[in-house]
């Protein structure tokens, strides 16, 4: 059982440049970043290499079979399936679209369960449809911190829409706002881990 | 090397300004004035960021983009939505996935080139495909 | 039976000799002589040459003359007398021998001879039942004595025969009329009843056929072919006031006043009429059959009613117009809910034009927005004379504000374009307000205003997320811009009654009582000399838009010029009270 906290988002439109504000906001800090993007094949590494550069902290797609480690942000490869064992082993599925797409956000915080240690987070930033809404549900189920976009700085703020009616949602906020939240909750990372160029 | 942006959009002064913005950074901006247009431009070659009008007479952008995905071109491309409307309807559905931004008109040109500038970040990045 | 003059006279006496005497008195042979002088004198003249002559029989003894006379009755020939001598010895005596013969034959009369005062009429009268059919002949008697006695009783049995049989017929007669008068009574019992019957069905009948019209759901009335009210229901005394009692049996359109309030023809006077004169007094009316319906409005005390009302002849069997039936029903509910359904109806229609309207809008306006913003900064850019930069900052400032107004007005158009009710959620006020702090931020602190937020975090409302802090956003972007300088907005909500209160208040430049009301209205500005570009008028509008959705109210108080303001507005609490966390 993993003894790391774990920040699960999930985003789509209008995600990349508000997942650069966010990290660029966040420094190192010890917990493992999961995001789950509405994102083709095509574009998925080149959207997590764009993060690494501005992010404080490592970006990579994530890896089937991977451990999640903190102080680390891993990207859903788009087109398949991400779930998570234990809170920390990446499982990657194939499988049919969710709420019409894959990486679904809601298939991947369906997949946690309750952590026995750390801390667990789930957020839905902008995006269209309404996938997340029930992971997010799912997810304060387990004792977890929910958090939703505000209207005002979403692209598109149908999913954070979403997320909020289903009445799990703890706080409303703009990705700098979010960032602060971030950084309350969770102690620096001790050692950064050093990152790829 | 080229930076290939498209302009698709069917109103005239629209996709002049965003030339005249592409030419103050030295951007090399392709223009169409329909779906079609974009398609036929892909066909023939183009690959990079796309800014896509919604709102386009005959095919709006969410057929545009469901062609482009059908035709398999979409590899290579970052597309983004321009409209004037808040939210998007429920066409949307099923192509989130090949929006990576969705811009609302009227845009300042620093906001477009800040814009245009990571979109096309994105295209760069090391290698292609390998994870 | 013979219907001939009995004159068979029977002797019985013991003494050949009377039998002798009497043959001659009584069986002459020839007419006339002193006898027959004598008998014209005293009876009249007889038939000439024929004096009518007795035929007698003769018996000795008293059984014999008994056993004549049975003879006699059983050959339906009896004697219509018999003298009987009183004494015959040796057999019975007369009384004895009269005993016998009235049994064998009761009506036969009888003269006693008695020579000796053998016995008182006394005892003979107590012997037998005499009736009227005896008689006492002295001996000696004479001729005469004797052909008297003998015409007179026979005469009187015929005579009684005679009026027997008158009498039998007579009963005969009259038993058989009784007969036939009381069958002919038994008969006309039976049709009485039988009448008596079929009238009380009649009249059940009626009496039930009046129930149920009395008790008709649909007010109703009956009129005879006189046009005179002769039913007037319960449900129409309801609907028009006027009990039955007032109007029973009036005629002259009398049934017209409860609804026009004068004489007039109403729908079922025209059930006889031309087609142009029924469409002429009543507007769309229908045929269906004989039965004609329409649609009018009247004054009651109430207000003006729609009835829809339907008029029918009443006919025999014979198809002949025996009068008339109308029911009335009152559609006003019906027609307003009707009416209510057509303007939502016209409502929603319109909201979704406007819907779609603004989304063309939106984009239209939008677009020629886009090459202004997008190109006026590159031109600004390379603009170093200061005439000319001013210039474009203005045009620069200029489309900046058409921008704002676009947005705004687009809200509001999209705001107050809602016909539909919508989907009401569970809304953190607090929350609602704290975001628009955040929203608003770069605003307040461009003034230095702080903005105090003291909302119960608990206090959830009905209501959509997004209006609200739209709302919030619009009311503090108004008070930073009219706190004062470093001043303060305060944020405060409390339950009062069934709603949510909630206060925004600044400590700045106040409002004039007058424009109180006003500042709510589109495009008003408190300050119309103020060249603030920035003010855009339709903030207050939105704001109420936005209440307005949420059924609440809202409104400004500020004691006065130069003392800040407060806006108040209403909300829809949450209904299930949840505790604070």
């Amino acid at each position: 059982m993993s003894r790391t906290s774990l920040v699960m988002i999930g985003v789509s439109t209008g995600g990349p440049p508000t997942l650069k504000e966010l990290f660029g906001a966040l420094p190192a800090l010890d917990a493992a970043f999961v995001i789950v993007l509405h994102i083709t094949p095509e574009m998925d590494y080149r959207i997590a290499q764009g993060l690494d550069q501005v992010a404080s902290m490592p970006v990579t797609l994530a890896r089937h079979g991977e451990y999640l480690r903190p102080g680390h942000v891993y990207l859903a490869p788009g087109g398949v399936h991400l779930k998570l064992e234990g809170n920390q082993k990446v499982v990657l599925c194939k499988g049919a679209r969710v709420n019409y797409v894959a990486p679904s956000v809601d298939v991947a915080m369906q997949s946690l369960t309750r952590p026995l240690w750390g801390k667990l987070v789930g957020i839905v930033l902008t995006g269209m449809g309404k996938d997340g809404a029930e992971g997010l549900r799912h997810l304060k189920s387990l004792g977890g911190l929910t958090m939703a976009q505000d209207q005002k700085s979403s692209v598109i703020y149908g999913m954070p829409k979403a997320a909020l009616q289903t009445g799990a949602v703890d706080l409303v906020l703009p990705p700098r706002g979010i960032a602060d939240k971030l950084v309350k909750l969770f102690p620096p990372l001790p050692v950064p881990l050093s990152k790829a160029t | 090397m080229p930076k290939r942006v498209m302009i698709v959009d069917d109103n005239e002064y629209v996709r002049l300004s965003v030339e005249i913005i592409c030419e103050s950074v030295e951007l090399e901006l392709a223009s169409a004035a329909s779906g079609e247009e974009c398609l036929r431009q892909l066909e023939a070659g183009f690959s990079g960021v796309i800014l896509m009008d919604i709102m386009m007479p005959e095919m709006d952008g969410w057929d545009t983009i469901r062609q482009i995905v059908a035709r398999g071109l979409y590899p290579g491309n970052v597309i983004v939505m321009l409209t004037g409307m808040g939210e998007p309807d429920a066409k949307m559905d099923g192509v989130q996935e090949y929006v990576t931004d969705y811009l609302t008109k009227p845009f300042g040109p620093d906001q477009l080139i800040e814009s245009l500038q990571y979109y096309l970040s994105l295209l760069q990045g090391g290698g292609d495909g390998d994870e | 039976m013979n219907t001939e003059e009995n004159r068979r006279i029977l002797l019985i006496d013991d003494a050949p000799a009377i039998h002798e005497d009497f043959r001659k008195i009584l069986e002459p042979t020839r007419p006339g002589g002193e006898l027959a002088e004598l008998e014209a004198a005293l009876f009249g003249a007889p038939a000439p040459g024929a004096w009518a002559s007795f035929e007698l029989h003769s018996a000795y003894q008293g059984e014999e003359g008994f056993a004549l006379v049975q003879a006699a009755v059983a050959a339906r020939s009896p004697f219509a007398m018999a003298f009987v001598d009183m004494r015959m010895p040796p057999g019975w005596d007369g009384v004895e021998t009269v005993e016998h013969l009235w049994q064998a034959d009761p009506e036969l009369q009888v003269v006693i001879c008695t020579a000796y005062s053998d016995y008182s009429w006394e005892e003979v009268l107590q012997r037998l039942d005499v009736g009227d059919r005896l008689l006492i002949l002295k001996k000696p008697f004479d001729a005469i004595e004797v052909r008297q006695l003998a015409s007179a009783l026979t005469a009187k049995w015929n005579m009684t025969r005679q009026a027997a049989q008158k009498l039998a017929e007579l009963e005969a007669a009259v038993e058989s009329r009784t007969h036939e008068l009381n069958r002919a009574n038994q008969k006309l019992q039976l049709d009485i009843v039988e009448r008596e019957r079929a009238e009380q069905q009649t009249r059940d009948a009626y009496q039930r056929i009046s129930d149920i019209l009395e008790f008709l759901p649909d007010a109703t009335f009956v009129v005879d072919e006189n046009r005179r009210v002769i039913a007037w229901n319960r449900a129409i005394e309801v609907m028009t006031g006027v009990p039955k009692g007032e109007i029973l049996g009036q005629g002259e359109h009398a049934y017209a006043l409860p609804f026009y309030g004068v004489r007039r023809p109403i729908l079922i006077d025209l059930l006889n009429e031309t087609r142009e004169v029924q469409e002429r007094l009543y507007h769309g009316i229908t045929r269906n059959g004989r039965t004609l319906c329409a649609e009018a409005k009247v004054e009651f005390a109430d207000g003006a009613h729609y009835l829809w009302s339907a008029a029918s002849p009443l006919c025999d069997l014979n198809g002949n117009q025996v009068g008339g039936i109308q029911t009335l029903r009152d559609i006003t509910e019906a027609r307003r809910a009707e009416q209510e359904r057509s303007r939502l109806e016209a409502q929603l229609q319109r909201s979704r034009t406007v819907k779609a309207l603004t989304v063309q809008l939106g984009h239209d306006l939008k677009t020629p927005l886009t090459p202004l913003f997008a190109l006026l900064p590159l031109i600004r850019s390379k603009v170093t004379e200061p005439g000319l930069a001013r210039m474009l900052d203005i045009c620069q400032d200029c489309v900046s504000q058409v921008q704002g107004l676009t947005d705004k007005a687009l809200e509001l158009v999209r705001l107050s374009g809602k016909g539909m009710p919508q989907e009401f959620k569970r809304v953190g006020l607090a929350g609602a307000a704290d975001l628009s702090r955040a929203n608003c931020a770069p605003l307040l602190a461009a003034r230095g205003v702080a903005c105090l937020n003291s909302i119960d975090p608990g206090l959830a409302v009905r209501g959509v997320e997004e209006e609200l802090v739209l709302l919030f956003d619009n009311l503090l972007s108004n008070a930073a811009r009219f706190a004062a300088q470093n001043g303060t907005v305060r944020i405060t909500a409390v339950v009062e009654g069934e709603a949510v209160r909630v206060s925004v208040q600044d400590d700045g430049i106040g409002l004039d009582p007058d424009h109180e009301k006003l500042i709510f209205d589109e495009f008003f500005k408190a300050d119309q000399a103020r060249h603030d570009l920035n003010t855009q008028g339709l903030g207050l509008a939105i704001c109420k838009s936005i209440v307005l959705n949420h059924k609440g109210k809202i409104w400004a108080e500020s004691p006065g010029l130069g003392l800040g303001s407060t806006i108040h507005f209403t909300l829809p609490p949450w209904e299930t009270a949840e505790p604070t966390p």
